[in-house]
């Protein structure tokens, strides 16, 4: 790590001009020395990925780029013509991108993506045996036969690691990984993570390393640069930007994650809390599930798919009950089967003493406002074309409010929530992720429901407004007194904010307990592999012992 | 030890070839059953429909002072007196054996089948002719708009699909003529070659008709392939492709043009239904002796026979090609050829 | 509080392709409105002493062989035309909004039933369908709206239905649906106001075709009976006597020509402003 690979000072990119115009990056620098690993971690739009892009001239042709000095291995890549770049891209800078499934041609096989890159980079001869041998190197077993398949018959993580055995190659002197890992399971993430380390040491290359998930930028990187809203806040070695940091968005964003991951003690570890759990199984549950089975048809094959298979349990009053698995493994069928939005192939679902299986969409209208839900997508929860403050009346009006005083009662909701009644003229395009997600909430409850599924319910939201919006959750369930059936595939959150927890894995339902046993003395051989792939941020970095 | 991983390979790819044609054949196969049932099911509502129109057929041929034993005579010469269930299945059994019943017009009284037999050659070739004008000119309008997007190029090629689609093609044809015919005399402008005598004359003859009905579609397929262009070019893997450094020449063809074109067929598929539609008015302006002209000429005589034919006969290509450009995407397309 | 209406009214008009449209087809449909109101001549009233007139100071497009003033025949002309196209996609826009809505939302055998129509009803070719529904309910300008009705109806109903399933299982609709409002009210409220735009842009592509077609069938006769003055009828006139007077044909074709671009820019520039996979990134 002696001299500087790459040297980029007052980097700005924007798209448009005059009026219109958008800064995206208002000025970075950027630093990065022979074999060393930068990792850039930011919330969704701080224009973490355009500086990326931008490096490897990969944004669209509208985007605007100035920089007053922008160095690579001692050239100025500014003063690159077209063909001159097209000579660098791919030899010396490669990209890993988000979206492995996306990166492939649909139309050709994984071999010919081998031999084209192989191509390119001058390799002549048994182009197959060195693409196998690649594949090889990645970890694939059986690599002559993936040669053979097209991108859609594999899954990501194996897409993933071909991608990852195609930059290697190219044997390049700078790999930029656009969140390489984001959209795997996190067993496969760990995996993947382990192989890009691997190739990075083969090939002695530095690397850029974009990402949203800080346990992993912990783990991995050697420098961190912390950016927000176009700019770098904080640029430090990983150790002092997680133990020490100095800009106040910094120490936000690492606080909110330690909160989460436990820092501060867990809430539900405590005896009250215990004794409050155990009065609740006197009571009749609200739910009892037994052997629920739901398949949907296969889409191009015939015969069906078994979403759910054979999944029994309760739902008490008044708990919240997490359902924690990856992603195929049937949680969001689960909490949509228990609102009765999918008719059950098998089994028995009763809700309150009722049996509710195969109610009739009719009457089942009159249950339903008992039951409520929470979704992942902030923007698709509300109709584009509604005010905030319809969408609540709408709701109000549905729970038999009195007319006249929709208006009053939205107003209040608005408030409980911790939003202001001007809220409730906006539109959803003029509100951000967490502001829609308290309003979801209000709708939510104004139905005065007796269960809500929230599902992923903060997994879209920026890591600086998870533990806000879990916060008022906890609060609203505590005063409400409704279920809250909690789904989601994050370790941390699900620790954080359930009761109970039930692990499911293809469909099954493998474990179902109390939270804190789940997490120190899991039973099935599943759990506990997904809980040793867990990075617990406050253990990195030392926060608790 | 490298001759078996060889071997392997290649069986690997025959029997993976193997597989894709004999499921793209088990699709198309089914494909086609389900054509011939919808072509079952529409030849009993056109029939249906043509039952339930008002008026007698016997009255429009025979004249409105015809005698009641005069239309009854009719109605049993045609077979009209009989339950619509038993006409039905007699006149698809005539069907089935080549036989769709005679004209009604006393001055015709020919087999429809061979009025359609002498007809159906010219629509074909003139149909064809268009559609290959149409895709021709298409590929090269929407390729370089969209290869040279927001350039001076681009608003040109743009420019002429709008003012093709906006010439109904009777219009233009008269425009054709005009100009290329009347004025230019570069081609006749009337008449009427069949391939079969002299491919090249039918070509030169034909052309004039068959730009007409190509233009209109050759401005909506043009459009449809700059748009679909424009769109995979945005998709990652072009990205992605550009990040290994591959020459964008080979992009274009093998990732934007390659996956643009399964979305490209399916829209020239759905167009076919307007395709035949100009030919029925572009064949009576230029003189050819097709299916359209008959059904016209049908048409005004009121020969319900000549009509529900030709109307089976149409509705029969439409499915033909859209069974044909379905199984050419699917060829195309491994993702839906499981 | 700025409503996502007005923001695309403001986008829309900000949008070349879009503005040059839109003005020209209020330029059609105000001149086919007012038009014959104002014009001095009588689109239908012979005048045998001014036969096959060429374009002059009296008659702007010159007269036809009835010594018929041909710019009010084509502004009468247009006038019918228009109406009956856009009677007939707004009724096959409704017809086929409510039959893909109902197969998209309830999908089951009410989708395999409606769909299964409209697929049979698009396997004809468009003009042949026409045709043959003309020929066998006769020539009346009801059956016309009708018959191009029937030929649009499946086009809308694939798009509403498409459209419908892709926003079926939107997060904001199971919401309604766990409120309890009625399929009918979701449909109505929730569904159609959000596929409404793409309704909207096939609706003015359709507009475009619907005149085509009318013009087609009129052409050769089987559309608006003359007397009644059409687009396709006066063209049809046109050539008869083309050589001698080629400025009937010329100046109903470049009139429906004019026409037709006005919109079909229309038609694009509402689909570049709403297809969010053309609009450029940022």
């Amino acid at each position: 790590m002696d001299e500087a690979l790459v040297k980029i000072r007052d980097l700005r990119v924007s798209f448009g001009r005059g009026d219109a115009k958008t800064r995206i990056l208002k000025g970075i620098d950027i630093d990065l020395a022979n074999g060393e690993i930068l990792g850039i971690i930011g919330e969704s739009g701080s224009g973490k990925t355009m500086t990326g892009l931008s490096l490897l001239r990969l944004l669209p042709q509208t985007a605007h780029v100035e920089a007053v000095k922008m160095f690579f291995a001692g050239e100025e890549l500014q003063q690159k013509s077209g063909g001159e770049f097209d000579a660098l891209r791919g030899v010396q800078l490669a990209m890993v991108f988000q979206d492995p499934v996306g990166s492939f041609n649909p139309c050709k096989t994984i071999g010919w993506h081998f031999a084209q890159v192989l191509r390119r980079v001058g390799e002549t001869g048994e182009l197959r045996d060195k693409s196998v041998q690649l594949l090889r190197d990645v970890g694939v077993k059986r690599a002559e036969e993936t040669m053979f398949l097209y991108p859609h018959q594999l899954s990501g993580g194996m897409l993933q690691r071909a991608l990852i055995a195609l930059v290697l190659a190219l044997r390049p002197k700078l790999i930029v990984a656009d969140e390489p890992t984001t959209n795997l399971d996190k067993i496969v993430e760990k995996q993947v993570l382990d192989l890009f380390l691997s190739l990075q040491r083969r090939l002695g290359a530095s690397v850029i390393f974009v990402t949203h998930d800080m346990p992993v930028a912990a783990s991995f990187c050697h420098r961190i640069a912390v950016m927000n809203a176009g700019e770098i806040v904080e640029v430090g070695e990983t150790a002092q930007i997680f133990g020490r940091p100095r800009h106040p968005y910094t120490r936000r964003l690492i606080d909110t994650a330690l909160k989460l991951a436990g820092a501060n003690g867990r809430p539900k570890e405590n005896q009250s809390h215990r004794a409050r759990q155990a009065a609740r199984f006197a009571e009749e549950p609200l739910y009892r599930v037994r052997d629920l089975t739901i398949s949907f048809p296969h889409s191009n094959r015939h015969g069906s798919f078994r979403a759910l298979d054979g999944v029994s349990f309760d739902v008490m009053p008044g708990e919240i009950l997490g359902i924690l698995g990856e992603s195929g493994s049937g949680k969001t069928t689960l909490g949509r089967s228990l609102l009765r939005l999918y008719e059950p192939a098998g089994g028995r679902i009763e809700y309150r003493g009722r049996d509710i299986t195969h109610e009739r969409e009719r009457s089942l209208r009159s249950i339903r406002r008992e039951m409520q839900m929470v979704f992942q997508d902030p923007g698709g929860s509300f109709s584009p074309r509604r005010t905030m403050g319809q969408a609540l009346r709408e709701a109000l009006a549905m729970a038999r409010h009195p007319r006249a005083e929709l208006r009053r009662r939205a107003v209040s909701l608005l408030e409980r929530v911790g939003l202001t009644a001007e809220h409730g003229d906006r539109y959803a395009h003029e509100l951000s992720g967490g502001q829609l997600q308290r309003v979801a909430i209000a709708r939510a409850i104004a139905l005065e429901p007796r269960v809500i599924v929230a599902d992923e319910a903060v997994s879209k939201l920026d890591v600086s407004v998870r533990a806000e919006i879990l916060t008022l959750l906890g609060d609203v369930q505590r005063e409400i007194g409704m279920a809250i059936i909690f789904i989601t595939h994050d370790l941390d959150v699900a620790r954080y904010i359930c009761d109970r927890i039930a692990v499911m894995y293809h469909g099954k339902l493998l474990e179902i307990g109390h939270t804190e046993e789940i997490f120190t003395r899991p039973a099935a051989g599943y759990t506990q592999s997904l809980l040793g792939t867990h990075q617990n941020l406050a253990k990195l970095i030392g926060a608790v012992a | 030890m490298s001759d078996t991983k060889v071997h392997l390979a290649a069986r690997i790819a025959t029997a993976d070839f193997r597989q894709s044609l004999s499921r793209s054949l088990k699709a198309t196969a089914s494909r086609l059953a389900s054509a011939l049932l919808v072509l079952l099911v529409g030849s009993l509502v056109v029939f249906l429909t043509i039952k339930a129109a008002p008026g007698d057929p016997a009255l429009s041929v025979l004249g409105e002072q015809a005698s009641p034993e005069a239309i009854a005579a009719f109605h049993k010469e045609h077979g009209l007196d009989r339950p619509l269930a038993m006409q039905y299945l007699s006149w698809l059994g005539g069907v089935l054996t080549g036989d769709f019943g005679a004209s009604l017009t006393v001055a015709a009284r020919q087999p429809v089948s061979a009025l359609l037999f002498a007809k159906l050659p010219a629509t074909l070739f003139l149909g064809f002719y268009a559609l290959f004008l149409a895709v021709a000119i298409s590929l090269l309008l929407g390729t370089l708009a969209a290869s040279q997007r927001g350039k001076l190029t681009d608003t040109v090629c743009t420019s002429i699909s709008v003012f093709g689609i906006s010439m109904p093609d009777f219009w233009l044809s008269y425009v054709l003529i005009y100009f290329f015919g009347l004025g230019l005399g570069w081609f006749p402008t009337y008449g009427y070659v069949s391939p079969g005598e002299s491919l090249v004359d039918a070509l030169y003859v034909g052309f004039l008709p068959a730009l007409a009905i190509a233009a209109p579609m050759a401005a909506v397929f043009s459009r449809t392939l700059r748009a679909v262009l424009i769109e995979t070019m945005t998709r990652p893997y072009v990205t992605a492709a550009r990040a290994f450094g591959l020459k964008s020449g080979f992009i274009f063809l093998h990732y934007t043009f390659r996956n643009a074109l399964v979305p490209y067929l399916t829209v020239i598929g759905l167009q076919i239904r307007y395709i035949l539609g100009g030919v029925v008015v572009v064949e009576r302006i230029f003189g050819v002796p097709g299916v359209g002209s008959l059904m016209v000429d049908g048409s005004f005589q009121r020969d319900y026979p000549v009509l529900l034919a030709c109307t089976i006969v149409f509705l029969a290509i439409v499915l033909l090609v859209n069974t044909v450009t379905d199984s050419i995407c699917t060829l195309l397309d491994p993702r839906r050829s499981r | 509080m700025s409503s996502p209406f007005r923001q695309k009214l403001r986008r829309f008009f900000s949008h070349r392709t879009a503005a040059v449209g839109l003005s020209i087809t209020l330029f059609v449909i105000i001149a086919v409105i007012l038009g014959p109101m104002i014009l001095p001549h009588d689109p239908e009233m012979v005048d045998f002493m001014a036969v096959l007139v060429p374009p002059g100071f009296a008659h702007p497009l010159g007269t036809d062989s009835f010594g018929r003033d041909v710019l009010s025949r084509v502004l009468a002309g247009g006038r019918v035309s228009f109406g009956i196209s856009f009677a007939a996609i707004t009724l096959a826009a409704a017809a086929g909004a409510m039959m893909g809505i109902a197969a998209g939302y309830f999908r089951g055998w009410c989708e395999n039933v409606l769909m299964r129509i409209a697929d049979l009803l698009f396997a004809f070719p468009s003009f042949i369908l026409a045709l043959l529904l003309m020929v066998l309910f006769g020539f009346s300008t009801v059956n016309i709206i009708f018959a191009i009705a029937l030929v649009y109806l499946p086009i809308f109903a694939r798009i509403s239905r498409n459209a419908t399933m892709l926003i079926r299982e939107e997060p904001f609709i199971q919401a309604a649906r766990l409120m309890g409002r009625s399929p009918g009210a979701i449909m109505l409220t929730d569904i159609l106001p959000n596929i409404a735009t793409p309704l909207l842009v096939q609706a003015s592509a359709g507009l475009a075709f619907a005149i085509i077609l009318e013009a087609g069938l009129s052409f050769i006769g089987l559309g608006v009976q003359p007397p009644t003055p059409s687009l396709g009828g006066i063209m049809a006139d046109g050539r008869e006597y083309f050589s001698r007077a080629p400025w009937v044909l010329t100046m109903s074709g470049l009139a429906i020509s004019f026409a037709l671009l006005g919109i079909n820019l229309l038609g694009d520039g509402l689909r570049d402003l709403t297809d969010p996979r053309l609009r450029e990134r940022m």
